[in-house]
């Protein structure tokens, strides 16, 4: 088990690695000079020059690559062009709002779309099968922007129930969490459903039911406890999908959090904002699948081994 | 191919799909005869007026008719996606050849290359993409095909390893053909069906995520008639104006739900391997 962990994370580093290189060269091959930028319009000749220097632009690319991570492991990702305040602390700020609604999130698509996965796939061709199935057609083809606008309107706007946007209590996570969770219930109950179906015409299945074992315990335990195995990957992959879905759902809902400051920071140009963003949701994203991909060695001993 | 349109045709939704995907592109491509309005003209004295007979789906804030905005939209919405599915295919898909039937050191650059890309969550990727290209719908097509290149390029590497043991091409190579004649003749015609299936699908997530840029200003620009950019300007007015966020987020949903089905139908119908349960 340490082993696969170990060897887990030591595919990670060099993807980390590849990671920094591309947002690095991404923003470096970005028109326009973030010396001047940063300066503003009234900047001279001089100054413009003076920064270039000490934010070492004159050197050779590999060289300010190097910086950078230097900087990087010390925790400075410099400081934003707009607010003129570090990146790391505006992103620390930011990136526990964006988790706290990834998570709640991801909580709501796996409370529904787990049970409702596993009765569909166990009540195959009933209406409740038909009706789930035209529902999730819906889920995936909804537009994330537009059910978080439609939630507003219903249920901030007409009856008052809840808050339009911001943040403070409870209250104000409920929208913003359940209009991004909706893809990713789809994604859930869809794979449930037909994981589930193969699992249920297992041989194990067909003993446990021969042997007398009560219906539900051959469903909870010997189906749907198998049937689990895939969705659990794809809990890793959705998650990506909810930090994604966090930038829009953000800018409805006023949401401070990582989505909103990179889509505020693309519009000013801010481009040590973004790449320490962006670096940040990579990592994120990169952890979270690691810590997946070794629950579902855990789940199953077959992987550890392959 | 009869075997397949029985097939396909059997499946209800898939028909329905295919019927709304062809009520849109004719809107699409008739737009200037049918739209009733021109979709930038202001009747400054209808701003935000609700439906009537005259307007249909009520006037946005400017006082343009939202039906006229939807039907030119339309022509933005398809293009956009179909630009993003082709940089998807035309990149994605030879890389997934070449990694998959060659592959050695060039499949492990390859796919590390790609792996790298998914480390990013894809439409994070694409808002980069945008802020170094400038916010345009074009560019937003680009960004979210350049974030789609790694799907494609696994799905292809997959189904040509598959191929690649097949008899056929091995036969193919113990009589000497050469290799991109074996890629040509027998290995893509047999991984053509996922990428077909895959694209249908593809190219609804492309338009929902293109209509998310330009919901997000970093797409389609004003006064362009765009789906997304029309639910943009719809959120300062939910309260007034209902009917500009309500009207174009249902056209978005529509039609990306017909490629769904379209999508699903065709798995079923041309795909044995990846049949849903």
């Amino acid at each position: 088990m340490i082993a696969f962990v170990v060897r887990r994370l030591l595919i990670s580093i060099p993807l980390l690695v590849v990671v920094s290189v591309v947002v690095f060269l991404l923003m470096s091959l970005t028109p326009g000079d973030p010396a001047a930028l940063m300066l503003g319009p009234d900047a001279t000749q001089e100054s413009i020059a003076a920064l270039r220097t000490q934010m070492g632009l004159d050197r050779p690319l590999a060289e300010q690559y190097v910086l950078f991570l230097v900087n990087l492991a010390q925790g400075d990702l410099g400081r934003s062009f707009v607010t003129h305040l570090p990146v790391g602390g505006e992103l620390l700020r930011a990136w526990p709002a964006t988790f706290q609604i990834a998570v709640v999130a991801m909580i709501i698509a796996l409370a529904i779309g787990l049970p409702l996965g596993a009765i569909t796939a166990i009540r195959r061709g009933s209406w409740v099968d038909q009706v789930t199935r035209i529902a999730v057609l819906v889920g995936i083809s909804m537009p994330i922007f537009w059910s978080g606008l439609l939630l507003i309107y219903f249920f901030a706007v007409q009856l008052g129930w809840l808050p339009t946007s911001g943040t403070g209590t409870p209250a104000h996570l409920i929208l913003p969490a359940v209009s991004l969770s909706t893809f990713s219930i789809a994604v859930v109950l869809r794979l449930t459903r037909s994981s589930m179906i193969e699992v249920l015409q297992e041989d194990y299945v067909r003993t446990a039911r021969s042997k007398g074992l009560r219906e539900w315990v051959v469903v909870v335990r010997h189906a749907l406890m198998n049937a689990l195995i895939p969705v659990v990957t794809i809990v890793g992959l959705q998650f990506g999908q909810l930090l994604s879905g966090a930038a829009i759902t953000e800018t409805v809902f006023n949401w401070p959090g990582m989505g909103r400051l990179v889509v505020t920071a693309v519009f000013a140009r801010d481009y040590p904002m973004i790449r320490g963003a962006i670096l940040l949701i990579a990592a994120t994203f990169i952890i979270v699948n690691l810590i997946v991909d070794v629950l579902y060695a855990v789940l199953d001993p077959r992987i550890r081994y392959a | 191919m009869r075997e397949f349109w029985r097939r396909f045709s059997a499946d209800r939704g898939a028909l329905v799909g295919l019927a709304i995907v062809t009520v849109i592109v004719l809107v699409a491509l008739l737009a200037p005869l049918i739209a009733p309005y021109d979709p930038t003209a202001q009747a400054l004295e209808l701003r935000r007026a609700g439906p009537s007979s005259a307007h249909p789906f009520g006037m946005d804030e400017l006082g343009r008719d939202i039906l006229s905005r939807l039907m030119y939209g339309a022509g933005n919405t398809l293009t956009a996606g179909l630009l993003t599915v082709s940089i998807g295919i035309v990149i994605g898909v030879p890389l997934g050849l070449i990694a998959g039937y060659y592959g050695g050191l060039l499949e492990a650059i390859t796919m590390r290359a790609m792996d790298a890309m998914l480390a990013f969550p894809a439409f994070i990727l694409a808002i980069v993409i945008v802020a170094v290209l400038e916010p345009s719908l074009q560019n937003a097509a680009i960004a979210i095909g350049i974030s789609q290149i790694p799907s494609f390029t696994r799905l292809v590497r997959a189904s040509t390893l598959a191929a690649r043991h097949q008899d056929y091409v091995l036969g193919a190579v113990s009589v000497g053909s050469r290799s991109r004649r074996i890629i040509a003749r027998h290995v893509l015609p047999n991984v053509l069906p996922p990428i077909v299936v895959f694209t249908t699908i593809s190219l609804a997530s492309s338009i929902l995520s293109v209509a998310g840029l330009s919901f997000l200003g970093l797409g389609a620009q004003p006064p362009a008639s765009e789906w997304g950019l029309m639910l943009r300007s719809g959120r300062e007015y939910i309260r007034e104006a209902p009917q500009m966020t309500i009207v174009p987020g249902v056209a978005i949903m529509l039609v990306v739900l017909a490629f769904n089905l379209v999508g699903d139908g065709l798995r079923d119908s041309l795909d044995a391997r990846l049949r849903r349960s």
